[in-house]
């Protein structure tokens, strides 16, 4: 692809209920934010993208209730109806089809107002899965089993990589989850789905993150008149697997290392581990924190390559279809402070990793 | 700028009221199967997949994911696209941009619904899509909001419902050559006058049914020596959020639609769209809406659309053919609806459009509707 530039992400604090906020004003409070930090104004913004789920807004066309709160009237906008990072490839191209200099992305979830497990249940198949009773939560469990049978990493790992999780967010304000517990008294906390206990299970939380890109010309421009670096989008890879859960096996990858290795090449990334300074990845459960390094072409050794996961994570605030833009959004955060130069974000949909889409951010 | 993007196949399922022969993925494979065979690929010469349905119809939640394995997407990139009623045209507009865009050079859009599975309720899907305080109770649903507009346009024009009446007289009668029709039976302007008001004024045979079925449509910017519809313009205008917000300004009529085809013409520069379009396919989810839209697009002055039925220049042997198809009017699996315009108009510019092809056509035009009154258009030509 050819590259095009993020001017700037917002995003809301993650929490378990926003009583004070429906969606749409979610919505609002990050474009609001997103228009402040980069100066921007609506006549500015050329093209539209949301990002939201039916289900889980309880609102068939969930785009609807969501145009005034991101500006979309008397504009080009669309909907995407997959994890955010995927809205990525559409908003590039409809920058680099020369049509559009600017494309607002936001993503929005309120997991508050649904029942993510009952909702989880209904994307499995109405006659060979559903009958069994699984849940997304389930399927995380099985994943994890899987994963354990391999040997590669012990049960205590996967309980670090948690604990570890919870002591990163204690630095993001945005997060859902923080703490100081030790890898023992996580394995001691309750069963979510065996292997798998709380905090080693994403929360379902409410949220909202937005995102500016530019072509590389508005951004050269922006970036000199705010003093501010270039953030580019170099890459943008998605592919997707098989559904039934035994069509796959869980305890591997899947399709990511083929993502992966498609984004780096257009990237021009060839050895990840010492050219990706961080990386964010949608880690629902404790077991993805570690599969996803294999993923993408990392050791499993979670203190070799990149910074890893440094905000937390997805295991400490999974706000839905949001979750992968935040992904992106704290990628690009770190890149624009100067922590690092190149970045990788990861976004997935559907159970334990159907479909992937990673995306390569680089400071210019 | 970005790549010239043409579509070179196109496939669709017949739109039945209830398809129990097949599951979803299945009428879904129907439908790309048709589309590959008309471009002359294989499966492995789509580089990228854009699906849309309304999950809320099928009560499948994740129905994109649930589907790979008939839309042919296991291995590859797929996007969903979900907006309502424009969802075929929304996947259209995302393939093209795809292309254009340079992302990929050849995309298959697959759209898709099985209203029968929602068994009768498909209202009661659409009616979630509406602020649960202030619009539920009165303007909730399909059909309410299409009555406000045919209730404004009758008021503003005085054209009675003999006239509407005599788009979906026309439908059926271009239907009728359509194998992929659902509804394809004779009706006569005193049968949709006695058909059951449904919200006044529009009668039940006044609306489109909701059908089964499914569409796919190949874009690429490597057409070679396929034939080719281009797509010469590319267009859409979102709307407010709130039904009573969208008709503002100084006119009585909603103009997403005006708006986004002022657009497109620039693009592919039409100037004189009743002269230069050969055939029309547009998104008319009821009769009353064709005639507004009609204007909307600039193919009759305003208040004066229903001409175009009543003197035959709509008919599919007239001077500007609309719907030559049978339309929505006759046909309308909701997630594939939009884009079942795309292919018929691709297909009428590849002229490949078998029994339903009009002589000569270089330019048409199509139209997609949905959510609260957003409008979507694309202008393909046989000449990039």
């Amino acid at each position: 692809m050819q590259p095009v530039a993020i001017l700037g992400a917002a995003q809301t604090r993650h929490v378990a209920r926003r009583d004070d906020a429906c969606y749409s004003e979610l919505a609002f409070e990050v474009v609001a934010a997103l228009l402040a930090e980069t100066g921007f104004t609506h006549p500015r913004i050329d093209t539209v993208i949301t990002v939201s789920s039916d289900f889980s807004d309880g609102r068939t066309i969930s785009d609807m209730a969501v145009q005034d709160a991101v500006g979309a009237a008397g504009k080009s906008s669309s909907k995407v109806s997959m994890d955010g990072a995927f809205a990525l490839a559409y908003a590039a191209a409809r920058l680099t089809c020369g049509r559009y200099r600017t494309c607002l992305v936001v993503a929005h979830a309120k997991a508050s107002e649904g029942r993510p497990r009952e909702i989880s249940r209904a994307a499995f198949d109405p006659f060979f899965e559903r009958p069994l009773g699984p849940t997304d939560h389930v399927a995380l469990g099985l994943q994890a089993r899987r994963f354990l049978a391999r040997g590669t990493v012990t049960r205590e790992a996967v309980a670090l990589a948690a604990a570890r999780a919870l002591a990163y967010a204690n630095g993001n304000p945005n997060a859902h989850w923080r703490g100081a517990l030790s890898s023992r008294e996580i394995q001691l906390g309750p069963p979510v789905a065996d292997p798998l206990h709380r905090f080693e299970v994403a929360p379902d939380s409410d949220g909202a993150c937005a995102l500016l890109l530019a072509d590389l010309d508005t951004a050269r421009a922006h970036a000199a008149a705010r003093g501010v670096p270039v953030i580019r989008l170099d890459a943008v890879a998605c592919a997707t697997d098989r559904h039934g859960l035994g069509d796959r096996d869980l305890g591997l990858p899947g399709v990511l290392p083929q993502v992966a290795r498609a984004a780096y090449a257009q990237a021009g990334i060839t050895d990840p581990v010492r050219e990706i300074d961080v990386a964010e990845v949608y880690d629902a459960s404790a077991v993805q924190t570690l599969l996803w390094r294999e993923g993408v072409g990392l050791p499993v050794d979670l203190l070799a390559g990149p910074a890893w996961n440094p905000s937390g994570g997805a295991l400490c605030a999974q706000p839905g279809f949001a979750t992968g833009l935040v992904r992106v959004a704290e990628v690009w955060r770190r890149l624009a402070a100067g922590e690092g130069r190149t970045g990788l974000a990861h976004g997935m949909t559907g159970f334990v990793g159907q479909a992937h889409c990673v995306g390569i951010l680089r400071r210019a | 700028m970005g790549e010239r993007v043409a579509i070179i196949g196109a496939g669709q399922t017949p739109h039945r009221s209830r398809r129990l022969d097949v599951s979803a993925p299945e009428l879904i494979d129907e439908a790309v199967q048709a589309a590959l065979a008309d471009a002359g690929l294989e499966p492995d010469g789509i580089d990228a997949i854009v699906v849309g349905n309304m999950e809320h119809f099928e009560g499948i939640h994740l129905s994109d994911l649930w589907a790979v394995e008939g839309t042919g997407g296991v291995g590859k990139p797929h996007l969903k696209i979900a907006t309502g009623g424009t969802t075929g045209s929304s996947l259209a507009q995302a393939a093209y941009y795809l292309v254009a865009g340079g992302m990929f050079p050849t995309v298959l859009a697959v759209g898709w619904e099985r209203l029968s599975d929602s068994e009768g309720e498909t209202t009661t899907g659409i009616v979630t899509a509406f602020d649960p305080i202030y619009e539920r109770p009165t303007l909730a649903g399909a059909v309410s909001g299409l009555a406000v507009m045919a209730c404004q346009y009758q008021a503003r024009t005085g054209v009675r419902a003999e006239e509407a009446a005599l788009v979906v007289v026309q439908a059926r009668e271009n239907a009728a050559r359509n194998p992929h029709a659902h509804l394809s039976k004779a009706v006569t302007v005193p049968e949709v006058l006695a058909s059951p008001l449904l919200s006044s004024p529009l009668r039940y045979l006044d609306m489109c049914p909701t059908s089964d079925g499914a569409c796919a449509v190949v874009f690429t910017s490597r057409p070679g020596a396929r034939r080719a519809a281009w797509v010469r313009g590319v267009a859409s205008r979102h709307n407010h959020t709130l039904l009573g917000d969208v008709a503002e300004g100084a006119h009585d009529y909603i103009n997403t639609l005006e708006q986004a085809a002022a657009d497109a013409y620039g693009q592919a520069g039409i100037r004189d769209p009743r002269r230069e379009f050969d055939v029309v396919e547009m998104y008319e989810p009821c009769t009353w809406a064709a005639l507004e839209w009609a204007e909307s697009l600039g193919l009759a002055p305003r208040g004066h659309a229903a001409a175009l039925w009543a003197d035959g220049t709509a008919r599919r042997d007239g001077d500007l053919p609309i719907n030559p198809s049978g339309g929505v009017l006759c046909a309308n699996p909701i997630g594939a609806t939009g884009l079942v315009r795309v292919a018929e108009a691709s297909a009428q510019v590849r002229a490949a459009a078998g029994p339903l092809q009009v002589d000569g056509v270089r330019t048409a035009l199509v139209t997609g509707f949905g959510g609260s009154f957003w409008s979507e258009v694309m202008i393909l030509g046989s000449e990039a």
